[in-house]
């Protein structure tokens, strides 16, 4: 389930997160408790809190005493323009490393992600 | 609270355990890792007052816990090789655990006893290695003691024995949170189970740290010599490879994504480490690491 | 359930076909005896005098060797279980004292009715049944004790100083038999004034207590080879 690259607690969160991006989980959705998350995924209680517990400092969740914790009003929009940013950093400047190593210009890429359109 | 100071555990010339110190806060489980000979089934004998330090002390709640009543009785300490008779039947080894344990849960027992398909009208001594640490098992979760130690529980046990066993333990934790401490060899199995990780080299504890801390710490890098010999710099390395002219190292170490990146950009790779892997780097011999 | 609780519940079944086994063997004796003329010795207090005192012996043994770990692995002291294992053997001792007084009176009223008393049988007045149960006290407190000072020897140590522990541990056996012997007639006797060889045998019973709790108070859990 989890790999060993990271925390888990940071896998946890990040998996909630990629649930709000895609809209499996809606905003003022419930999400699971940290009991219920540790049973399902085999995983200590205290590491699943600790995930909840970064995504509640980062505003994506917000806690109900006494009932649980859910998907904030603004978390989505939120996740988002944090993802955009991070994408050309992340995602475009690796592969454009890799481009540059094997040989392919940028037009080529250009070319070709025209033709996914 | 439980607290080890200066614990010694010594057979004649024979250093077990070599002056220990431990805080662990209660309601957690740990996972107690080590080599063999490490001194771990010493340091859990003490624990449990299986026997008493040779110097040191131990403190359960702030009291002294060997031969204390008040934590004896909350204290189940199930070794690899079971603390029962070989002639007694199952049944029979349970009905008295339901006698002497105030918290002996009989249903929960015969529960586990159908999980684990254990005969109750066989002998101990006709039960399978596997179905001997299943039996343990059974002691140890459905005596529900606030402090419950499992010393190699699964040993003998098929991958599927193991699975329920792992499934019950934490189920069971999160329904009757309690201080759990787990010795095992099969970390990688076990590990996402941890609150905390113990590790023992030699007598000493080598390492007492969350488990989360322990993932992703270690890294293994690979590439050309020169250039990993540039990134490793003044890095700790705990182990190396060498192929011809690639070199491949792992260092304690946790990289940021700039560092990362910029190795890559080098020519490098990384690979993760698991807890199993580091607990591997750290424990074999210094000579070896330094090698 | 306290220690004490728990050996009486476990041993109960061991108690009961002990007693049936020495019933069956006291009845098989007395009709043996009635076919072969008249009783001259009590069979009883040859069969509950001796027998009775090895078993318990075997006793002690048992709860050191084998009971003392399952107790501890499941949240019990050693100071617990000697207490409880003490309380157990006493009752067992006084219980089997009165039984074997008991059992006497019965044999010499049933030996009586049915005229099959000989001249040596030891006919049981009460200051007959009372001395029986003097005499036979001392020994079934002693002979359990000895079993486990032997046991503890052994589990604890290494086997040479084991050995040393048996003979030390076999004292409160050796004057237990000094006080109440049961010849092969069936009669209690003994050589000196009772009070002093009690008050011996207590003494001695005493101080063998004392070495087993020391021995006991720290003795390691062993690992069982598995």
């Amino acid at each position: 389930m989890f790999n060993d690259r990271s925390p888990i607690y940071l896998q946890i969160a990040d998996g909630i997160k990629n649930d709000i991006l895609s809209g499996a989980l809606k905003e003022d959705d419930q999400v699971m408790s940290t009991n219920q998350y540790a049973a399902f995924y085999q995983i200590n209680p205290a590491t699943a809190a600790k995930g909840f517990a970064q995504l509640v400092d980062e505003g994506v969740l917000y806690k109900k005493r006494g009932i649980g914790m859910f998907v904030s009003p603004d978390a989505r929009e939120k996740l988002r323009s944090e993802r955009r940013q991070r994408f050309f950093t992340e995602v475009v400047e690796p592969m454009l490393t890799e481009a540059r190593r094997i040989g392919i210009d940028v037009d080529e890429i250009v070319q070709h992600l025209g033709a996914q359109r | 609270m439980i607290e080890l100071r200066g614990v010694t555990v010594r057979y004649g010339s024979t250093v077990a355990v070599d002056n220990v110190d431990l805080e662990l806060p209660t309601g957690k489980i740990y996972g107690l890792l080590g080599r063999n000979g490490s001194g771990k089934t010493s340091l859990l004998s003490a624990l449990a007052s299986y026997r008493r330090p040779t110097s040191g002390t131990i403190l359960v709640d702030g009291v002294e816990a060997f031969e204390n009543p008040q934590v004896m009785h909350r204290t189940a300490f199930v070794r690899d090789t079971l603390d029962v008779n070989d002639s007694d039947r199952v049944s029979r080894v349970l009905r008295f655990a339901g006698w002497l344990r105030s918290g002996w849960d009989e249903a929960y027992a015969e529960k586990l006893l159908d999980l684990f398909q254990l005969p109750s009208r066989k002998t101990v001594s006709s039960l399978s290695r596997g179905q001997k640490s299943a039996l343990g098992v059974v002691l140890g979760l459905a005596a529900r003691a606030p402090l419950t130690i499992l010393d190699e529980s699964y040993l003998g046990m098929d991958a599927v024995a193991r699975t329920n066993f792992y499934r019950e333990l934490l189920a069971d934790y999160l329904a009757y949170p309690r201080t759990i401490l787990l010795s095992t060899h099969l970390i990688d199995e076990a590990a996402d189970l941890f609150e905390r990780v113990i590790i023992l080299d030699r007598g000493r504890v080598l390492m007492h740290e969350e488990a989360e801390a322990l993932r992703g710490r270690g890294v293994t890098v690979t590439g050309p010599s020169a250039a990993v010999d540039a990134f490793v710099g003044d890095r700790l390395v705990l182990g190396e490879q060498r192929l011809g002219g690639v070199r491949a190292v792992t260092l304690d170490t946790r990289l940021s994504p700039s560092e990362q990146s910029g190795g890559e950009a080098a020519g490098l790779t990384f690979g993760p480490l698991s807890i199993q892997d580091l607990f591997v780097h750290l424990t074999s011999s210094s000579q070896e690491a330094s090698r | 359930m306290s220690a004490g609780q728990a050996l009486f519940r476990f041993y109960r079944p061991f108690i009961i076909g002990f007693s049936g086994v020495v019933v069956a063997l006291e009845v098989a004796a007395l009709v043996i005896a009635a076919v072969n003329g008249k009783l001259n010795y009590s069979t009883w207090l040859l069969f509950t005098g001796t027998g009775v005192r090895w078993w318990l012996l075997v006793v002690g043994t048992v709860l050191v060797a084998l009971q003392l770990k399952v107790f501890v692995s499941n949240g019990v002291t050693r100071r617990e279980f000697v207490r409880g294992a003490a309380r157990f053997m006493l009752a067992l001792a006084v219980g089997w004292a009165a039984v074997l007084a008991l059992g006497h009176g019965l044999e010499s009223y049933v030996m009586g009715l049915l005229d099959q008393r000989g001249s040596n049988y030891p006919v049981a007045t009460a200051s007959q049944m009372l001395s029986d149960f003097g005499h036979a006290l001392p020994g079934l407190i002693a002979y359990p004790l000895s079993g486990a000072v032997i046991a503890v020897g052994f589990y604890r140590f290494r086997t040479w100083i084991g050995v040393g522990v048996m003979v030390l541990g076999a004292v409160p056996v050796v004057v237990g038999d000094y006080l109440l012997r049961i010849n092969g007639n069936g009669h209690v006797t003994h050589q000196g004034p009772y009070v002093l060889a009690l008050l011996g045998s207590l003494a001695i019973s005493g101080v063998a207590a004392v070495a087993f709790l020391r021995l006991m108070s720290d003795v390691p859990i062993r690992r069982t080879a598995g």
